[in-house]
């Protein structure tokens, strides 16, 4: 029992000091309509991590590299023509398409191909953890300093712009935002799951709240549940933690979902 | 002109190879209520994106004589639905003293709307709601894009007579697009006439002469028309308390 303890506290804590910021984060993304960017950014970090190990960079900026690179070509591509979640969807596969190739070719990554893929939460230690949780506050800083304006800006940009708000610069700190979230994530969850971390206890929270602070405290506490079941169960099962974490989210919305829908099925009979 | 809050310069604007905006020049004085008219597809709502620092023209400049505070009741507004937001959510985003949040909710008529969803709210609803908004901000200028939208008779004669009341109470100059003659001839201090380039601009009983302005709206003379004691109906389903100033009854329940 304490091997396991051991083995299961230290990524414990690294998916509920994550949560901290895929709540607010993930509700953000609903409401500005940007979940294909960020699955975008999600699976493009593997190419991130394929050119960190080619120019023997730090992970972190080859991921960083990767996000500047994705906000480039999305800039290039803009035309009227084209609708935006389909280029997302474009750049996306061309990301991930390129990002296993490459890391295919190197001898050094390709062991380590599934856990980027789905992620190794259980190859936190005890070491990572105060880095993670000093990123994750500064990062809960900035997100907290630009809430107002990020409120506003999901509710009418016009309105915003209008009063003040600088939407290019707020657009630009949640990029860089989710972009922060996929470094640290990819290790927890891998570059396939990561989107739903932040979109499955966001939709669920979504069928719960009146107002948008209910939806983050919702999110909050159902991507909690999601953890900390999943990691658990994992150990249980003997399957892989990424897969068990997102099963249980989905889980959750699940059971969510249909409640809501016998109540007022009940309600309406 | 040196009085203007805001001074807009020799203003072009293109888009796809299009003029929207020829040379136009405008300015706002400080308590002033101004309503800008003209055909669709004049550049109206450009016109007053570019004085709201929402788009930038390809041409001209913009003068502000302080650091303005705007307030904008836009055509359009459509949040997502993926964001729950009741209308006190909305109205909280502002702050301002208690007095004066529950003076503007009494007096848009919007005191029963407070916990609904403001993805549901009918369009006239949806409409007092924007306005409570922007004057919760104090605004010195207040925008107002076409906002008689889904709201019946009644309300936009009260709206109307509210609006006309603002730069008094709040101290705000208005900026109003409309396409409602009536409320030209009555409601305004000046009205100018768009169509790409400033047509004509003066008082409304002056403006009605000019030919241009009969070009596009015809020759029709609209009268002043002001009703007093406009509390005195009885048709109204909803109490009200005869507040001597303007204000709007709030929607009867159907």
């Amino acid at each position: 029992m304490m091997e396991w303890l051991q083995l299961l506290l230290p990524a414990w804590m690294m998916g509920t000091l994550l949560v901290f910021l895929t709540a607010p984060l993930g509700c953000l993304m609903l409401w500005r309509r940007m979940s294909f960017f960020a699955d975008t950014m999600a699976h493009g970090t593997l190419l991130g991590v394929a050119i960190a190990g080619v120019l023997h960079l730090p992970l972190w900026l080859g991921v960083g590299c990767l996000a500047a690179l994705l906000v480039a070509i999305l800039w290039i591509l803009h035309d009227s023509r084209l609708p935006n979640d389909a280029l997302l969807a474009l750049c996306s596969a061309t990301l991930l398409c390129s990002g296993l190739l490459l890391i295919q070719q190197l001898p050094s990554l390709r062991p380590e191909l599934l856990s980027y893929l789905f992620g190794d939460l259980l190859s936190i230690e005890w070491a990572d953890l105060p880095l993670f949780a000093v990123v994750i506050a500064a990062a809960l800083v900035v997100l907290y300093r630009s809430w107002s304006a990020q409120i506003q800006i999901a509710i009418d940009p016009d309105i915003a712009m209008s009063e003040g708000v600088n939407a290019h610069w707020q657009r630009l700190i949640f990029m860089l935002l989710l972009a922060l979230f996929t470094v640290l994530a990819l290790r927890a969850v891998g570059s396939l799951l990561m989107g739903a971390l932040l979109v499955i206890p966001a939709l669920s929270a979504r069928l719960l709240a009146n107002s948008p602070k209910q939806m983050v405290i919702w999110a909050f506490i159902l991507a909690q549940i999601g953890v900390t079941v999943g990691l658990w169960s994992s150990a249980a099962l003997d399957i892989a933690t990424g897969l068990s974490i997102v099963l249980c989210m989905s889980l959750c919305f699940a059971i969510i979902f249909m409640a809501q829908k016998l109540k007022n099925r009940s309600q309406s009979v | 002109m040196s009085s203007a809050l805001i001074r807009l310069e020799n203003i072009s604007v293109q888009r796809d190879e299009r003029d929207i905006l020829r040379h136009v020049d405008f300015a706002l004085d400080a308590k002033e209520i101004v309503t800008l008219i003209g055909p669709n597809g004049a550049g109206k709502s450009t016109l007053i994106k570019i004085l709201l620092g929402i788009m930038s023209p390809n041409k001209g400049t913009v003068h502000f004589s302080k650091k303005l505070k705007m307030a904008y009741v836009p055509q359009k507004f459509n949040p997502s639905t993926s964001l729950p937001l009741r209308v006190q959510d909305l109205l909280d985003l502002e702050i301002c003293t208690a007095t004066l949040r529950e003076e503007i909710i009494r007096d848009t008529g919007i005191q029963k709307l407070q916990s609904s969803k403001v993805q549901q709210l009918s369009g006239g609803e949806r409409q007092r709601v924007l306005l409570a908004r922007a004057l919760l901000r104090q605004p010195d200028i207040l925008v107002l894009d076409e906002p008689m939208q889904g709201l019946d008779i009644q309300s936009e004669a009260e709206l109307y007579e509210y609006v006309r009341s603002l730069p008094e109470r709040y101290g705000c100059a208005v900026l109003m697009v409309s396409h409602d003659l009536q409320w030209v001839m009555q409601g305004t201090h000046r009205v100018v006439c768009l169509n790409k380039h400033i047509c004509c601009s003066g008082l409304p009983e002056s403006i009605q002469q000019h030919p241009e302005y009969q070009a596009i709206f015809g020759t029709q003379r609209m009268f002043y028309q002001h009703h007093h004691n406009h509390c005195g109906h009885s048709d109204h389903a909803e109490p009200c308390t005869h507040d001597p100033r303007p204000h709007i009854h709030p929607e009867p329940k159907v």
